[in-house]
């Protein structure tokens, strides 16, 4: 196991952990002062494929499994440089492996299990949106990326020049790549910095409602004005036929 | 005295003697022999199509050294291959005679503003078939077979093209035959050359190239080219009751086949039009014959993939008794000349006196069958309605002594941004200077044209009195290019009042309900279902 | 004009949708009347449309009340950013509250929208989550594939946690679109230019044959309300949460997973069915689900 997720469990779980590495995705347990959680994950900025999502999917139906009666909060972490690029998983539908996947972390959520994601390394696309990205708490630990896309590849796809998504990107948050932008627009809850009790921040982390309530945060951070009063305004609409 | 042709022909051949066994050399060995055959300004047809090429005659002897073979005269009808133009480049050749020369035509330019290359001039197709058999004629023709046999029978395949008129003017004015076959069989399908007719056969490294030059996906049709198909059939085959036509090549003309099964079945006019055709075997077509719209068609060439279609619809396609394809580019120049009540193409670029070119600067591209196919033949004296209706609406109120071939010219008001196809003055004319021809190059004559159709209506200029009308005629469809900014307003409501111009609503046509939805086929797949699998496209335009 | 066909593919989002319904039904919500537009794209200098590129509202299929979405493809290749993403969130939220009796989602989309790439990944999570929870109010989710751009990216996860897919042979899903991968893994990997093996791989015939997709229609309009007809007329069989079902599909996807790794493209699926690649590309839809039907019996 790595240093840095050795050091990782040391600051999360000081009461012990148990967590083993197999390839490039992780699972275990972590004990805390209020108990046991479960402890899911990636790591090596693994390129997420079929295999490794249903690795993780595995994981989650054994916690499901095991706590039927006592469902116990499950730590994901998210360690992913994207999707894996290939012919072969895109013909087997890779697209379905993720919806499986997000499907059974939905499951956990439903069965009671609390669910909170640590970005632990980075957080790109496809690999985050169907799992890390689909916790109640999302949680960017120190010195990790988050993205879609970096600039100069953005630039070059939308044909939009670099210094002037650089000179933009100091003032929104929308595109470009950083933990701090997506903070901005609710996509992530908080970032813990080497400062903190990083067992007394997860502690606090287990309790909350677990609807979707993003958009709202990203109201009032500021970074993402519209997500929330749009949505409202469709559910309020009223109802006039358009003719076209 | 009086067989000298025929005493050089017996020297040449005598010069290549020991290499040949019966009529076949090796395929290593043929430019050593072309060495040995040709002499300084000979004249040299290298047997360039449309689509089917001569490419491994063509490369042997631009491989010959200029010291031994230069200052040849060829006369080709297309220059299409990097080849045709090496020859010139090398000094093997120093004049050409020719009819098109499309992919290359840039490449000619830049040989003639060299001073490399003298043109002696550029025709249509049955203007230099013709002169082959005038001043023109060969003393060598390379030409290429589908295969042969051993005695050197020829069997042509489906894409006959150009190679019976040049191994005829060739072989009786005492020239020599060569041919390039794709295979050696023991027995023929047919026998389309015999073997007396040939000299010298071998066997190509590689079958001789074909362009898949008349396939068009109907996925790239747009609405636009709809709305002006739809106007085609009902604004004027169904008035002219067109029977017999030739369609250009492109996706304007494609999407007038395409709605024949639809549109104008809708219309009731199955059998009413479009029975008999002068056309290569268009794939847009497939969805048209099957519907029972077609009952013949002759080609100059034929088409990739659509070999076993041909085959299985001998009722419409000319085909030998082997089942595939027999065309013949002049015989079927011939008929569309003299056959047809109806040419439809597209053009780049149109003046205010309905002349029309596809002339580009920079480019010497020369003209191929379209001019052949838009013009009135006036030896013309066989009567027809369409002949007669147009040539009435022509006289006007004088007696009527000749009928009137349709020439219509179909495309939209602009090619692309900043590019009208309606100008005042055609890039031809300075073309012309640059390149210092006798003429312009003009596609087709004006005074030949008979209607234009684009987006905004059609202009039907038989119905014009007096040059003004007639300009203003243009103008009234050009849109909003330049040329049609000037219109004079109140003249072309006038000309509008009479039926001169048609807007689409005039005619009952609903630009609101012209959509991709009419496409008999919207894919290149739709035809291959439609042709129950028979049509076999190239790999290039599947997407399955 | 009845008498012909209407493509789907070729439709705009808003056409789809009208066509679907019953005639005259549909109301949309924030209609291009209201321009409601990304103002990221603004600050990029972009294009940018008064729906943000897709088309909500509710309308009637035979009498059944229905929350329509729809994506326009031709706009920005139906990508999702912020507005677009959030009135599709809005329409399945509204879908719970107005208790209709499911949602048609007619993906047409390469997933997140660049010009606003964070707000359009954080977008269609949320989209996910709000799928769930319509899913959890008992209302099903059927998605309409058959648009230009198909339904990759996060799309085409959203797509496969649909109750039902109904695609169209032209209609294309996947992840990653063959472009990326052309560029980032080479021309060997995966030749984008190949448009034949693009739909072997990503295609309507492939997806249907693995069954991710659950119905394969003609590309016509009436084709795909014939389908949505047809599936809600019987019972839909939804999508749960239970252990069972997720074991079960775990189970699945592990299966496939062992397909031999030779296979990476349709026509060794096919063949290892049994079927000519050339001879399932040139069925007809009809033909290709009887032969189907015949060679899986599901």
């Amino acid at each position: 196991m790595s240093d840095t997720l050795s050091s990782l469990w040391a600051r999360l779980f000081p009461q012990g952990s148990d967590i083993q590495v197999t390839g490039d995705t992780l699972s275990g347990m972590g004990q805390t002062r209020e108990g046991a959680v479960h402890v899911i994950g990636t790591t090596n900025h693994v390129a997420v494929n079929s295999a490794i999502a249903l690795s993780l999917s595995q994981s989650i139906i054994h916690c499901i499994e095991q706590d039927q009666n006592h469902p116990l909060p499950i730590v994901m972490i998210a360690d992913t440089q994207g999707q894996e690029l290939s012919r072969r998983e895109e013909l087997l539908g890779l697209n379905g492996y993720f919806a499986h996947l997000a499907r059974c972390v939905e499951a956990a959520r439903v069965k009671g299990h609390r669910l909170i994601t640590l970005i632990h390394g980075e957080a790109v696309s496809g690999g985050f949106l169907a799992f890390g990205l689909l916790a109640d708490r999302i949680i960017a630990l120190p010195q990790v990326e988050v993205r879609v896309m970096d600039l100069r590849a953005m630039s070059r796809i939308t044909r939009i020049d670099y210094t002037r998504l650089t000179e933009l990107a100091k003032h929104s948050p929308v595109f470009a790549p950083g933990p701090e932008n997506y903070w901005r627009m609710g996509g992530i809850h908080e970032m813990w910095s080497l400062d903190d009790n990083w067992e007394e921040c997860l502690l606090k982390q287990l309790h909350g409602p677990n609807i979707d309530q993003r958009p709202e945060l990203g109201l009032e951070r500021q970074g993402r004005e519209l997500a929330s009063s749009v949505a409202q305004r469709v559910i309020h609409a009223t109802t006039s036929t358009t003719k076209t | 005295m009086w067989d000298s042709q025929l005493k050089k022909r017996q020297e040449r051949l005598a010069r290549i003697q020991g290499r040949l066994q019966g009529k076949w050399i090796e395929a290593d060995q043929i430019t050593e022999v072309l060495e040995a055959l040709c002499e300084p300004g000979d004249r040299v047809c290298l047997e360039g199509n449309n689509q089917k090429q001569a490419d491994f005659l063509a490369d042997a002897l631009s491989c010959c050294q200029p010291e031994k073979v230069h200052d040849l005269h060829i006369v080709q009808s297309v220059l299409a291959l990097p080849s045709h133009i090496a020859l010139f480049e090398k000094g093997i050749a120093k004049k050409v005679d020719f009819s098109f020369s499309g992919p290359q035509s840039h490449q000619l330019a830049r040989l003639v503003t060299n001073k490399k290359i003298e043109i002696g001039a550029i025709h249509t197709y049955l203007e230099l078939f013709g002169r082959y058999f005038i001043d023109l004629t060969p003393h060598l023709c390379l030409v290429a077979a589908a295969s042969a046999d051993r005695e050197g029978n020829l069997y042509l395949g489906p894409n006959t093209e150009d190679t019976p008129v040049i191994i005829e003017a060739t072989a009786f004015k005492s020239g020599i035959v060569i041919v390039q076959v794709d295979e050696i069989v023991e027995q023929l399908p047919r026998i389309d050359i015999p073997r007396d007719w040939v000299d010298i056969c071998v066997k190509a490294p590689r079958p001789s190239y074909v362009e898949p030059l008349f396939t068009r996906d109907p996925q790239h049709i747009t609405e636009v080219q709809v709305l002006m198909a739809m106007m085609a059939i009902k604004g004027i085959y169904a008035p002219y009751h067109i029977q017999r036509l030739n369609h250009g090549i492109g996706f304007d003309t494609a999407a007038i086949e395409l709605l024949l099964p639809t549109y104008a079945t809708e219309l009731g006019l199955r059998g009413q039009i479009c029975q008999h055709w002068a056309l290569n075997p268009h794939p847009t077509l497939i969805p048209a014959i099957e519907a029972g719209f077609v009952k013949s068609i002759h080609s100059f060439g034929s088409e990739v993939g659509m070999e076993n279609y041909i085959k299985a619809r001998s009722d419409v396609f000319f085909t030998g008794r082997d089942g595939s394809m027999r065309s013949n580019r002049a015989f079927c120049q011939t008929a569309g000349l003299y056959g047809c009540d109806l040419f439809i193409g597209s053009t780049l670029q149109m003046d205010l006196h309905a002349n029309s070119s596809t002339a580009t600067l920079g480019r010497i591209t020369g003209f191929g069958g379209a001019p052949n196919m838009g013009s009135d033949a006036r030896g013309r004296r066989h009567a027809s309605h369409a002949w007669l209706k147009a040539g009435q609406q022509k006289a006007g109120d004088a007696p009527l002594i000749r009928g009137q071939k349709l020439v219509v010219q179909m495309f939209e008001t602009w090619q692309a941004p900043n590019q009208p196809t309606f100008v005042e003055r055609l890039d031809a004319w300075q073309l012309m200077d640059d390149m210092a021809m006798a003429l312009p190059p003009i596609m087709i004559y004006g005074d030949d044209v008979t209607h234009v159709i684009t987006e905004e209506g059609i202009a039907n200029l038989l119905l014009t009195r007096n040059l003004e009308e007639r300009e203003q005629a243009i103008r009234g469809v050009a849109g909003y290019t330049p040329v049609g900014m000037k219109r004079d307003h109140r003249l072309v409501e006038n000309l509008r009042d009479r039926g001169v111009i048609q807007r689409p609503q005039d005619i009952g046509i609903n630009v609101a309900q012209a959509n991709r939805d009419w496409l008999a086929a919207r894919s290149i797949k739709d035809l291959v279902i439609a042709s129950q699998g028979l049509y076999q496209p190239p790999k290039r335009f599947r997407n399955w | 004009m009845s008498s012909l066909k209407r493509s789907y593919r070729e439709a705009s989002a808003r056409n789809r949708v009208q066509d679907l319904c019953d005639s005259g039904t549909f109301n949309e919500w924030l209609s291009p009347a209201e321009r409601i537009t990304s103002p990221h794209l603004a600050a990029l200098g972009a294009p940018v449309s008064f729906d943000d590129g897709v088309v909500v509202g509710e309308g009637k299929i035979k009498d059944k009340r229905v929350v329509m979405i729809a994506q326009e493809g031709l706009f920005n290749g139906g990508a999702v950013g912020e507005v677009h993403g959030a009135k599709i969130r809005g329409a399945l939220l509204r879908a719970i509250t107005s208790q209709v009796d499911y949602v048609v989602f007619a993906v047409d989309s390469g997933g997140v929208r660049l010009h606003e790439a964070n707000a359009g990944l954080i977008a269609i999570s949320e989209i996910m989550r709000a799928l769930f929870s319509v899913q959890q109010a008992g209302i099903p989710v059927i998605a309409l594939v058959g648009g230009s751009c198909g339904a990759f990216g996060g799309m085409g996860i959203v797509t496969r946690l649909c109750d039902v897919i109904v695609m169209s042979e032209e209609g294309r899903m996947g992840l990653s679109g063959p472009e990326v991968i052309e560029t980032v893994k080479g021309v060997d990997e995966f030749d984008a230019k190949d448009r034949a093996l693009v739909w072997r791989v990503t295609g309507g015939k492939i997806r249907r044959t693995l069954n991710e997709a659950q119905v394969l229609v003609e590309d016509n309009i009436h084709s795909f309300r014939a389908a949505l007809e047809d599936v809600t007329s019987n019972k839909i069989k939804k999508k749960s949460f239970t252990l069972t079902e997720l074991a079960e599909q775990q189970q699945n996807l592990v299966k496939r997973s062992l397909m031999p790794s030779h296979i990476r493209e349709g026509s060794e699926v096919w063949s290892s069915l049994g079927l000519a690649s050339d001879e399932v590309s040139l069925m007809s839809v009809a033909q290709f689900n009887q032969r189907l039907a015949e060679t899986t019996h599901e």
